[in-house]
């Protein structure tokens, strides 16, 4: 096929998207034609999910054209021009297989089509797409994960589309199932359907799409073709072409301590590979991974939640080894976790900067059963020198602090349990530069301490200049490692992608 | 370079209007004012109003209400509500006289009996909500006519007949002294009660747990704090205080029936509300008791006006949503801060 002479399905030019003061999108275009498989390609944050979100029109750019052209071709009764089929898992428990097959497709009083035509369109993509006959009138509930997928796919192609846009959607695919949807999807291709494509699998997207557009920091820098990229390029180009750029001052990786938290065939989900490590007093460990890998999940789970089997076990220098089967044990046993969203997780609005600091340790300022402001504010005192925490008065509402000086505060709260071990989801998220660098200059005076931590970073820059050594996580298990000379910005994104991964049996 | 700009004028130097809207959210003061307020208007307004058997009249009154709403006041704290204020308060009352007056149980353990059911109930009433994700609106509303029902059986229907302690009595009564003071015991108990309860709220690590659990049951669970055990507590501290509202009440009125409590369910409610307490853990039990005791005041002048007890609701009503109204404003207010 001549992608050249096909028609132009998708034409953006210059799209851009601000959520509040994050820019998602400077300045991104995109071209998908008639029969190719266009694979989006890029790293966390770099803004695909927001032009993907803007492609399937879920969302308006701030500015910037998106000219969606039909095919020229007598329109079914239930077409639909752009389809778009996401990681999740959407179907409606309630109801049966053709309902959720044809969900959302009728009118309030009438139907485009037949029942009986229906039936036979869901019947015919179900059967290509499963390998076997579904009962139409089973409970979709009733179906593996993989086939619940399968029936969201289905709902976009009984309608026909022009363009069809997968959000990481097979993700939640078996690999049969994968295999056969490829198979289909490549004579859609043929008949002239556009398909835009996100995965988080290297292999996948080599395998399937005719052109390639890789973003990065919200921009599309290049689209290139199938047959000049191979996973060097492109990780090349995701990464922006600069060799190693660690900087020059960072210290030399830290002599490992003792092991003070190990994990031992640790699953997080049911279905995912166990998961050994350890972690060792005076070292900063980066958990690195496009989102949503699990890495959250490893964090809680090394804090005693959560994880489906396996265990995690605390061995503090002495004799003494636990076994952390909830929170407030791993708490008890010296293990301190700061989540991540602030709002909704570790803020709480209505009590002042000083109250929130004291909440994990109220028993410290308890005399005969009432607190003491004097003993409270004095034990605050000493961390507000040491994070630099910017504020008016102890008393004044959390609310008041900037981001930054809010996350202090909290990393405070746990720093009073005197924590060994330090689990940190995403610290500087959405926090200001100088902040930052507190946090850094921070991490590193515990870790020189004798703390051993364990960050999980949506940022590239700060797994290259932060960590000792990096874990990256892929399908909630740990994928790769990395420290030394190894740790560089190349070897994260490939690993990101699972660039050299065996296609599991 | 240019958002850190406005970040910095915010922190420094709060001018003279942002310390007022503060100190507003801080202090009850527009409470205060209306009380003050409405209080003058009765004075200037009805003959006799402002005399000491008048305004210990309305003390009497509103130290019931007060103590039935302060329960009511840390469950809307965790970001709960108890519907079964009222039926608590009337089983007790039921119970109270039932065994003192019929079966002559000594007082202690008369009050030990009332007390300890009120709070297996009330303690139910939190776990169910809290482990099942049960919503406390139904959960109460169900456990009430559990114990309004439990009340009648254990006395057997529930006879007029029976009586509760005399000395009970005196405790409310209008001519009663507490040590000398011309006031009834139970206005003193009141006071007692709010200054307990707002050192346990402001200076006890139980009163911080309660906030962070109103603000964020998500982020307590994170910091540590067993959300199940704040609920448990909480509610069964609510149904013990309206139980002793009820025994308190059996002696003022006598004996206990069935439907004695109910109307301190809404007016405690209204209290409550009034008072300024939000179901996300802003407020505190010192804003209620205000809120009682204008509530008791205006109810006061309505009856001196000649109103009818439908005219009164009417108006009750339209105050509640004006209260309420101007409250919705309220976090609009907190962001600007």
């Amino acid at each position: 096929m001549n992608p050249g002479g096909a028609p132009i399905l998708l034409s953006c030019t210059e799209i851009a998207k601000s959520f509040g003061p994050t820019r998602a999108l400077v300045e991104a275009s995109l071209e998908v034609r008639g029969g190719e498989v266009h694979a989006i390609l890029g790293e966390n944050g770099s803004g695909k999910s927001t032009l993907v979100k803007i492609v399937a029109q879920m969302q308006r750019p701030d500015s910037g054209a998106l000219v969606v052209t039909p095919r020229g071709r007598s329109l079914g009764p239930a077409h639909r021009t752009v389809a778009t089929v996401f990681q999740e898992v959407l179907v409606v428990t309630g109801q049966s297989i053709v309902e959720n097959v044809w969900l959302g497709a009728d009118g309030v009083f009438g139907s485009p089509l037949p029942r009986r035509a229906k039936r036979r369109a869901a019947a015919e993509i179900l059967h290509r797409l499963c390998g076997r006959e579904l009962d139409l009138d089973a409970p979709v509930a009733r179906l593996s994960l993989s086939d619940q997928q399968a029936c969201c796919i289905a709902r976009a192609l009984v309608r026909e589309p022009d363009l069809l846009v997968l959000d990481e959607a097979t993700s939640a695919l078996d690999l049969q199932t994968r295999d056969r949807f490829f198979d289909l999807l490549r004579e859609l291709r043929a008949d002239g359907m556009g398909t835009v494509f996100i995965s988080h699998r290297m292999d996948e997207l080599l395998g399937l799409s005719d052109r390639i557009t890789v973003m990065k920091a919200g921009r599309t820098i290049a689209t290139v073709d199938r047959l000049q990229a191979t996973a060097d390029t492109l990780v090349r180009l995701m990464t922006g072409g600069t060799r190693d750029e660690r900087t020059a001052d960072r210290k030399p990786p830290a002599i490992a301590g003792r092991p003070v938290l190990r994990a031992d065939d640790l699953r997080l989900t049911r279905s995912s590979a166990p998961i050994d490590l350890a972690l060792h007093a005076g070292e900063i460990v980066g958990v690195a991974g496009l989102e949503g890998h699990g890495q959250e999940r490893l964090l809680l789970a090394l804090w005693g939640e959560g994880a489906q089997s396996g265990s995690v076990t605390r061995l503090d220098g002495t004799k003494r080894v636990d076994r952390l089967r909830s929170p407030r044990q791993a708490a008890r046993s010296g293990v301190a976790y700061v989540p991540r969203d602030r709002r909704k997780a570790s803020i709480f609005a209505p009590l002042s900067i000083v109250e929130n600091f004291a909440v994990t340790t109220l028993r410290a300022d308890t005399r005969l059963g009432l607190i003491s402001p004097k003993r409270r504010a004095r034990r605050f005192r000493g961390f507000q020198e040491r994070l630099a925490i910017r504020l008016g008065r102890q008393e004044d509402a959390i609310t008041t602090l900037s981001g930054g000086n809010q996350q202090k505060a909290i990393l405070a709260r746990w720093l009073a349990t005197e924590p060994e071990v330090l689990l940190l989801n995403d610290p500087t998220r959405g926090i200001d530069h100088g902040a930052k660098n507190d946090i850094y200059d921070l991490l590193r005076g515990l870790a020189a301490e004798g703390a051993a931590i364990a960050m999980l970073s949506s940022e590239l820059e700060e797994h290259l200049t932060v960590m000792d050594r990096v874990i990256v996580m892929r399908e909630n298990s740990v994928f790769a490692e990395f420290s030394g000379d190894s740790l560089t910005r190349e070897n994260l994104v490939s690993a990101f992608f699972g660039v050299g991964e065996e296609v599991p049996a | 370079m240019t958002d850190t700009a406005p970040a910095a004028a915010d922190t420094t130097s709060p001018t003279r209007t942002h310390r007022f809207t503060r100190s507003l959210k801080r202090y009850p003061i527009v409470q205060a004012a209306a009380l003050v307020v409405v209080f003058l208007i009765g004075v200037l307004t009805l003959d006799g109003f402002g005399t000491g058997r008048s305004i210990t009249n309305i003390l009497i009154t509103a130290s019931f209400l007060g103590i039935a709403a302060a329960g009511q006041t840390l469950v809307a704290l965790v970001g709960g509500i108890d519907m079964s204020i009222g039926a608590v308060i009337s089983a007790s009352a039921i119970l109270t006289s039932y065994l003192y007056g019929g079966l002559g149980w000594p007082d202690v353990a008369v009050f030990s009996f009332v007390l300890v059911f009120a709070l297996l109930l009330g303690a139910a009433n939190g776990y169910i909500g809290q482990r099942f994700g049960a919503n406390p609106l139904i959960v109460t509303l169900g456990s009430g006519f559990v114990a309004v029902g439990l009340a009648q059986v254990i006395s057997g229907g529930g006879s007029d007949s029976v009586k509760a302690p005399e000395w009970l009595g005196m405790l409310s009564r209008p001519v009663s002294t507490t040590f000398g003071l011309p006031v009834p015991p139970i206005v003193v108990i009141w006071i007692a009660l709010i200054v307990i309860v707002m050192v346990m709220l402001t200076s006890t690590p139980f009163g911080k747990r309660i906030y962070a659990t109103g603000a964020s049951a998500n982020a307590a669970r994170l910091a540590l704090i067993s959300v199940r055990w704040v609920w448990v507590l909480v509610f069964g501290l609510s149904s013990v205080l309206a139980a002793f509202a009820g025994i308190l009440l059996a002696g003022f009125a006598g004996s206990g029936n069935t439907t004695l409590g109910d109307p301190y369910l809404f007016l405690g409610l209204a209290a409550v509300i009034v008072g300024g307490t939000t179901l996300d853990g802003r407020g505190d039990y010192l804003r209620t008791a205000l809120a009682a005791l204008l509530l008791v005041v205006v109810q006061t002048i309505l009856v001196g006006f000649g109103f009818t007890n439908a005219d009164r609701q009417i108006i009750f009503g339209l105050l509640l949503l004006v209260a309420v109204a101007g409250y919705i404003r309220q976090p609009r207010l907190r962001d600007l801060i």
